[in-house]
């Protein structure tokens, strides 16, 4: 049970057949919950503040992810304190590497959450199964479908909001009948510049973005079935207003297929094999700024294929997982500047030169239930990593910094964890400890001078940066009555060879503005921990208080901290219901950011606290729901920022909106 | 057997003729190269050829084949010497410039240097007096040499702190890379009307790109006198393609400043190259 308490479930039900045969048929189009993967997912439509809010949004509500905002689009995920790098953000187990240089198109950018079901997050070792990482893994994870309904069903969604004009409209509908089902679904949002605190426009935040992703699946035999999927996300006119670019195109072309047997045998419960594809560009844009220095053009290409394979073995009381992971990336981004004098020619470079990464895994978990309150659970992982620099040109470069530069670097990366749960009269104690390793990303191995806005330097890649390795260990408490839950939980990362940019001053920055130089190097070791504090409270059936404390701490080896560690903060929510309506008051703030990284280019962020407001109501009948919601954030104005905020840009001020899910489902149960 | 047989002969005929390929075809003498002018006397045509299709101020390589008027042979065995000459209004001057030789591995295509220091004008003009020297007999084409101003500085001249005159010209890398480059200059004094390769002085080269704020790069590696053929050899390194200005500082033994100075947040040097790709 303890690994999958450890996940915390969001789920966002969108499966609407499945909603017709669940106790409560209390759902919507996007509608989140925090559940027990092992329960049977519970639709609480009244915990969902915002019904259409972005992915971004949904996740930066739940505890141990913060986001990095370089705008008001495709926010960059932390889990446990660690960015991209140290965590490894797949959408059903698949690997997508953002084609971004500067980090402006994570993973999460390039879908919806109508196209998902939930987000598994796994912290540390625990969810470095199908690639290695030291903080953790965060999985998308899309609907899927159980071929026990046939009929038409679908839901047209429509949000707005008063601060930046947004707009959020989307549809989807679904045919399914008991050997086939297909889905399609359609998300539109636009935004202008959005206002921040006292009434202060944030020039550059604008965004437009089209999503469609298409499923289909038949079922092939009892018990086994084939869905083959698609999801392509344009992003056009994406402004990043703590950045010194925007971008006139990020997107992408996902796309998978699928094989799942079901009670292959006794033992074997399932078996799923995928294999997939997934194409990103994207291309930054200036052309829009005042008082450019030098125009130019940075677009960047990342292409994905990898294979997954898990298998799912009982025996007696073990649960076996069993899974290879496979991919092979290719990473290609360039640089052309274009000097005032129109007599000298373009200046050109690599900044990811054409970087090809292979990676091969094999990885096993047991979660074995000793007893009713007792479970162990613990897995093993090792994988072989091939980086390659393909373009001549590329590697020539690197020899600039590195003269013994090899074009390839071989890597094996091994972990293994092992965790502790006793649970007994609605207490729960969990402990655990993993050993993991990671390989540097493409930019940390192989990056030329990519520019970071954030502290001012141009940061060169290290080919022979060693693996990064991680101790982590974790403990959590849990009491839970009828009316109280108390959740106490932390971790502790103790990571040797720890890669970050030190400066060489014996270099000369290439950006004009630039302060200097960093290259990736290691430090011995560095360490972060996160503490969480969980506190419900259901005086009444309806009538809830819930409240959310966080505290993370990281530092360097000489005791210095670490960039964008999140302080004290906090989220305080009272939620009321009444017939068929539903009342949210919410707060949430941070206090003074007094650890920053001064190194980084951090400077201290005031505390701030902010009070939002929102009501809904829905009207359930046999085949149709309608849902409306509305609410204000911010209400105070309040103009404020945060650790995570890029340059410290202005997070939105007071913002009023409204949304509405129409649902309807026309199924009946398969026979 | 009979098959071995055969595939040997074949394999024979096959190498025969790709020998004959490389021996008579005379294209093969003037790849890559282009045809700038040809010149003729009662006795001889010289054709002179490039890398490009003309000159221009700083360093070229300049190719000659003279064919007997005669017989329609290109000669083998000439020998061939020169003068460049730069025709002012008021005097004449030569350039930097190296003797003709026979190049290795080629039948009828001869070789040498120019570092053309200013450019052909309404009123001023490059030639070259070729003597042509076989069995004992000298015979003498002037063509006349259309040098244009190079789109970047390939050759700088200065009067040194020690009041002499040099000029310092670029010559390789010929095609840069973005990657570290193996860098020639040449420095030479002159000499009345002539210049000779000087060696004994120490240059400093301060890579930079003047669009991009001065970036300048890493791994570097200063030029030192190579007496095979009397240039600088160093290293260049270019971070990225685009137009970089070498800045430049010529030294004696004793470490005085004779030409240029150091870069400063203000100030380039005053003595420098170009290189743009």
């Amino acid at each position: 049970m303890w690994i999958f308490r450890r996940y915390i479930l969001l789920v966002l039900w969108l499966a609407i057949a499945d909603f017709l045969f669940a106790q409560e048929p209390d759902t919507s189009f996007t509608s989140l919950n925090e559940i027990v993967v092992s329960a049977k997912p519970v639709l609480d439509y009244k915990s969902q503040t915002k019904p259409l809010s972005s992915l971004d949004e949904y996740m930066e509500k739940m505890t141990n992810v913060g986001l990095i905002k370089r705008g008001n689009y495709a926010w960059e995920p932390m889990l446990n304190s660690m960015a991209s790098e140290r965590i490894a953000v797949t959408i059903d187990g698949m690997h997508i590497f953002g084609a971004c240089t500067d980090k402006m198109d994570p993973v999460t950018s390039y879908v919806e959450v109508s196209n998902l079901k939930e987000i598994n997050v796994s912290s540390g070792q625990s969810g470095a199964s199908s690639r290695p990482s030291i903080g953790g893994s965060v999985d998308l994870v899309r609907n899927c479908h159980e071929y026990t309904s046939s009929g038409w069903s679908g839901a047209v969604n429509f949000g707005a909001e008063s601060n930046a004009s947004l707009v959020s409209a989307g549809a989807k509908v679904k045919y399914a009948n008991h050997l086939f089902f297909t889905e399609a679904n359609f998300m539109f949002r636009n935004a202008d510049n959005y206002k921040a605190g006292k009434n202060t426009l944030v020039n550059f935040s604008q965004f437009t973005k089209h999503n469609a992703s298409l499923t289909a699946g038949v079922k092939v035999a009892e018990s086994q079935t084939l869905t083959a999927s698609l999801i392509v996300d344009n992003a056009t006119n994406i402004g990043y207003p703590a950045l010194p670019m925007d971008v006139s195109l990020a997107r992408a072309f996902i796309t998978s297929l699928e094989h799942t047997a079901k009670a292959i045998s006794p033992a074997i419960e399932a078996w799923n094999t995928k294999v997939y594809f997934n194409t990103l560009k994207h291309i930054m844009d200036d052309t829009k700024r005042p008082n450019v220095a030098i125009h130019m053009d940075m677009p960047g290409n990342s292409e994905t294929y990898g294979l997954l394979s898990n298998a799912i073995v009982n025996v007696k009381k073990h649960k076996f997982i069993f899974g290879i992971s496979g991919y092979y990336n290719r990473s290609l981004a360039e640089m052309t500047m274009y000097p005032k004098n129109p007599l000298e020619k373009p200046m050109f470079m690599f900044t990811w030169p054409d970087i090809r990464t292979l990676y091969l895994g094999l990885n096993t978990k047991d979660h074995w239930m000793i007893n009713a309150h007792h479970h162990l659970n613990y897995s093993l992982h090792a994988g072989f990593q091939q980086n390659k620099i393909a373009d001549e040109k590329g590697l020539q470069s690197m020899e600039i910094f590195y003269p013994k530069a090899s074009p390839t670097k071989n890597r094996f990366l091994y972990g293994l964890q092992a965790g502790y749960t006793f649970e007994k009269n609605g207490f729960e104690v969990t402990f655990g400890s993993g050993y993991g390793e990671r390989a540097p990303s493409v930019s940390e191995g192989y990056g030329f001078y990519l520019f970071n806005s954030f502290d001012k330097y141009d940061y060169i890649g290290n080919p022979d940066l060693k693996n990064e390795k991680s101790v982590d260990a974790n403990v959590g408490f849990v009491y839970r009555n009828n009316k109280v839950k108390v959740n106490v939980n932390g971790n502790y990362f103790h990571i040797f060879n720890y890669i970050i940019g030190a400066i060489n001053p014996a270099l000369s920055p290439m950006t004009i503005g630039a302060t200097g130089v960093r290259q990736y190097t290691q430090l011995p070791f560095a360490q972060i921990a996160n503490a969480n504090l969980e506190l419900s409270y259901k005086p009444i059936w309806n009538l809830a208080f819930k409240g959310l404390f966080s505290y993370s701490y990281g530092t360097d080896n000489k005791q210095a901290y670490l960039p964008l560690i999140r302080p004290f903060s906090f989220r305080f929510n009272v939620n009321y219901t009444i017939k068929s309506f539903d009342f949210e008051v919410a707060t949430e703030g941070a206090a003074k950011h007094y650890a920053y990284s001064e190194n980084y280019g951090e400077t201290a962020t005031s505390a701030y606290a902010i009070l939002n407001l929102s009501a809904g109501y829905k009207l359930l009948l046999p085949q149709y729901q309608l849902y409306v919601k509305v609410g204000v954030e911010n209400i105070a104005d309040t103009y404020y920022t945060t650790y995570a905020d890029w340059n410290h840009i202005p997070r939105r001020g007071r913002n009023f909106f409204v949304s509405l899910s129409f649902v309807f489902d026309k199924t009946n149960r398969c026979h | 057997m009979k098959r071995i047989l055969f595939m040997a002969f074949a394999v024979l005929l096959l190498a025969v003729s790709s020998c004959k390929k490389e021996n008579n075809n005379k294209a093969s003498e003037t790849e890559d190269l282009t045809q700038i002018q040809e010149v003729s006397n009662a006795n001889f045509s010289v054709e002179i050829w490039g890398v490009k299709s003309g000159f221009e101020t700083g360093y070229n390589d300049i190719y000659f084949r003279v064919k007997d008027k005669t017989s329609g042979v290109y000669l083998q065995d000439a020998s061939l010497s020169w003068y460049p000459e730069m025709h002012m209004m008021s005097m004449s001057h030569s350039c930097p410039n190296s003797t003709i030789a026979k190049m290795n591995g080629k039948q009828t295509l001869y070789k040498a240097y120019a570092i053309f220091t200013m450019a052909t004008n309404a009123t001023e003009y490059w030639d070259a007096k070729i003597d042509i020297t076989k069995n004992g007999e000298v015979s003498t084409v002037i063509p006349v040499l259309n040098v244009v101003a190079s789109s970047t500085k390939k050759v700088a001249s200065f009067t040194g702190s020690d009041s002499k005159k040099y000029i310092l010209a670029y010559i390789e890398p010929q095609k840069p890379k973005a990657a570290v480059n193996d860098l020639v200059l040449g420095l030479f004094l002159k000499n009345g009307m002539g210049f000779d390769a000087v060696q004994n002085l120490n240059i400093e080269v301060d890579p930079r790109m003047p669009s991009m704020n001065n970036h300048s790069s890493p791994g570097n590696e200063n030029p030192v006198f190579n007496p095979s053929d009397n240039f600088y050899h160093g290293k260049l390194s270019l971070t990225m393609s685009g137009l970089w200005k070498l800045n430049l500082i010529v030294k004696n033994a004793n470490n005085d400043i004779i030409g240029g100075k150091a870069v400063t947040q203000t100030e380039d040097s005053n003595l420098y190259l170009e290189v743009e790709f």
